[in-house]
């Protein structure tokens, strides 16, 4: 059942990169742009930027409300969960990349809060610098944490980072990696700027395998999602995306191989939820 | 709105998360090595990149302060000059740890054994050096000991109990091996069985040990070994009793098994 969906997914995206292909031909008169994934459509990289920066700017006022209506509130498990895992200790230098909305951050502010309450007392602080692309994102999160001063907000692009090589402990990035045009570039920028042996750390919607579970889960995610969206945020397309966007994404495996790809070592994954979302990490050689 | 009230609540929701989660651990010497209980020092060999054996090197010299935790291995992280969040490289937290140092140990233990059967001046053997290696192990522990109830508990948990109690059976395979024992019979279960009552109510004791250099320890270590030996020549004067009887009864067992075919060789 499943090799015969991932038959029709095949087909469709042939044929929708075909039209696709057609159309942007004939506009832009340029056949040598490196082609990508938007949703289940083939895009130029470029597009793909522009498309996503418009998905993210008309969801940003009800990006929250939205992921927990569609993860029924899941996700602040798993962000809790990620966070756990990297276990940031005081003084860590940590950039968030997109993690507009600071949820993240907040939690990564949080954990180390919670460590220096206990029994230590720091003389260094933490420090977090989130990252995002799309301005409307980064403002909600300002918004909401604008007291805080261990988060930093910086406007800038995952595929060219604006600091220094060798510049942070670790690396985060929730949820963000899929809209990002060209993963291999996104993770070689993260390999640049993490420490030697600092840590990558990305949490993402990845594939399930279980049968049972993922008839439930596309049902759910194909029908269901894409009416919230509408309903709520009045945004089918944006949701649309989203789905199409998390069943493009390559699987647990691939994706390690991706990261192994730039040069981190030490790489391993954990499926949550039976591969809805991965966590893989990473670590720069030293 | 992300504020949460207690720590309780944060774990309880952790824990729900571990309930659908799998881990995969890609080029692990870890996992095989623990699965398939081969060489003992493969088990901290460096990966390609990262020499996780100098992290946990370091971490040990913070355990007195911090226990065997997560905090101790980022301290040893950072003094080894790695970002505190390289603990994440022993995703298990204080049991890797604690496995590098039982590694460790045995290793130590290893060549403790080979030193003193072959050294010139009257080499040790058989309940000797037995009971002597028992007290040479459990002095490795002294520089932990304020630490070592901790790391018992740790090494229970039921995630943790099968790797704990391979890395035992291997000291204890190595302390009779060197001891020259060949058993291939019950007597291999009942050797070890023995050794290991006294190794584990030793180290129980020696946890609560306050007398100088663990005299007392030491003590109660012979007191046992003692007992051992009474209890062995116990048996041994009462199989010299029922040995006619025996010898008799498996006569007569092998008789009636080659009357009807059972002894024939070309069965």
């Amino acid at each position: 059942m499943s090799a015969l969906s991932r038959r029709v997914n095949y087909l469709l995206n042939n044929a929708a990169s075909v039209i696709n292909r057609a159309f942007t031909a004939g506009a832009n008169n340029s056949n040598t742009e490196k082609m990508t994934s938007f949703g289940f459509q083939q895009v130029s990289e470029k597009t793909k930027a522009t498309k996503v920066q418009e998905v993210f700017s008309s969801v940003a006022a009800n990006y929250d409300l939205m992921n927990d209506v569609m993860s029924l509130g899941l996700h602040r498990l798993w962000k809790d969960y990620f966070v756990t895992k990297l276990a940031p200790p005081t003084g860590s230098k940590i950039i968030d990349v997109a993690g507009g909305t600071g949820d993240i951050a907040s939690r990564i502010v949080q954990y180390s809060d919670r460590r220096v309450g206990g029994a230590e007392s720091s003389d260094e602080e933490l420090q977090v610098t989130v990252v995002d692309i799309n301005k409307e994102m980064l403002t909600e999160g300002e918004k909401r944490f604008k007291n805080n001063e261990n988060i930093k907000w910086v406007h800038g692009d995952a595929l060219s980072l604006p600091f220094p090589s060798n510049h942070f402990d670790a690396y985060t990035i929730a949820f963000g990696i899929r809209n990002v045009s060209n993963f291999e570039q996104a993770l070689s920028e993260a390999y640049r700027v993490i420490k030697e042996g600092g840590r990558y750390l990305c949490m993402e919607f990845s594939q399930v395998d279980n049968i049972a579970l993922k008839s439930f889960y596309d049902a759910y995610s194909f029908q269901l999602i894409p009416v919230f969206g509408e309903l709520i945020a009045q945004d089918r397309p944006a949701y649309q995306y989203l789905v199409e966007s998390i069943r493009e994404f390559p699987d647990q495996e691939s994706f390690s191989n991706m990261i192994e790809g730039v040069g981190f070592v030490n790489v391993n994954y954990e499926s949550l939820l039976g591969g809805v979302v991965a966590i893989h990490s990473g670590f720069k050689p030293k | 709105m992300y504020m949460y009230t207690n720590m309780s609540s944060f774990r309880f929701r952790l824990s729900f998360i571990g309930i659908f989660s799998s881990v995969n651990i890609r080029n692990s010497s870890r996992v095989s090595s623990r699965l398939f209980c081969s060489e003992a020092k493969s088990n901290d060999g460096s990966s390609p990149g990262i020499d996780r054996k100098l992290i946990l090197d370091s971490s040990l010299q913070f355990v007195s302060q911090y226990g065997w935790s997560v905090k101790a291995l980022e301290s040893g992280a950072k003094a080894v000059d790695f970002p505190g969040v390289a603990h994440g490289l022993f995703p298990s937290g204080g049991i890797e740890l604690i496995e590098h140092f039982e590694f460790d140990c045995n290793a130590r233990l290893i060549k403790y054994l080979e030193d003193m059967t072959t050294r010139d001046n009257e080499p040790l053997k058989g309940g000797r050096l037995v009971q002597s290696a028992v007290e040479e192990r459990l002095q490795m522990l002294i520089p932990y000991i304020d630490k070592w109830p901790e790391a018992l508990s740790i090494k229970a948990y039921p995630s943790n109990a099968v790797g704990s109690l391979e890395r035992a059976s291997q000291m204890f395979d190595d302390i009779w091996y060197y001891a020259g024992d060949r058993s291939t019979d019950f007597n291999w279960y009942t050797k070890r069985g023995i050794l290991a009552a006294v190794y584990c109510t030793t180290e129980l004791y020696m946890i609560q040990d306050k007398s100088v250099n663990f005299q007392d320890t030491w003590d109660f270590l012979r007191r046992r070994f003692q007992d051992t030996r009474t209890f062995t020549e116990c048996r041994q004067q009462a199989e010299g009793i029922v040995g006619g009887a025996y010898e008799f009864g498996s006569a007569a067992i092998t008789t009636v098994m080659n009357l009807v075919g059972f002894g024939s060789r070309n069965r």
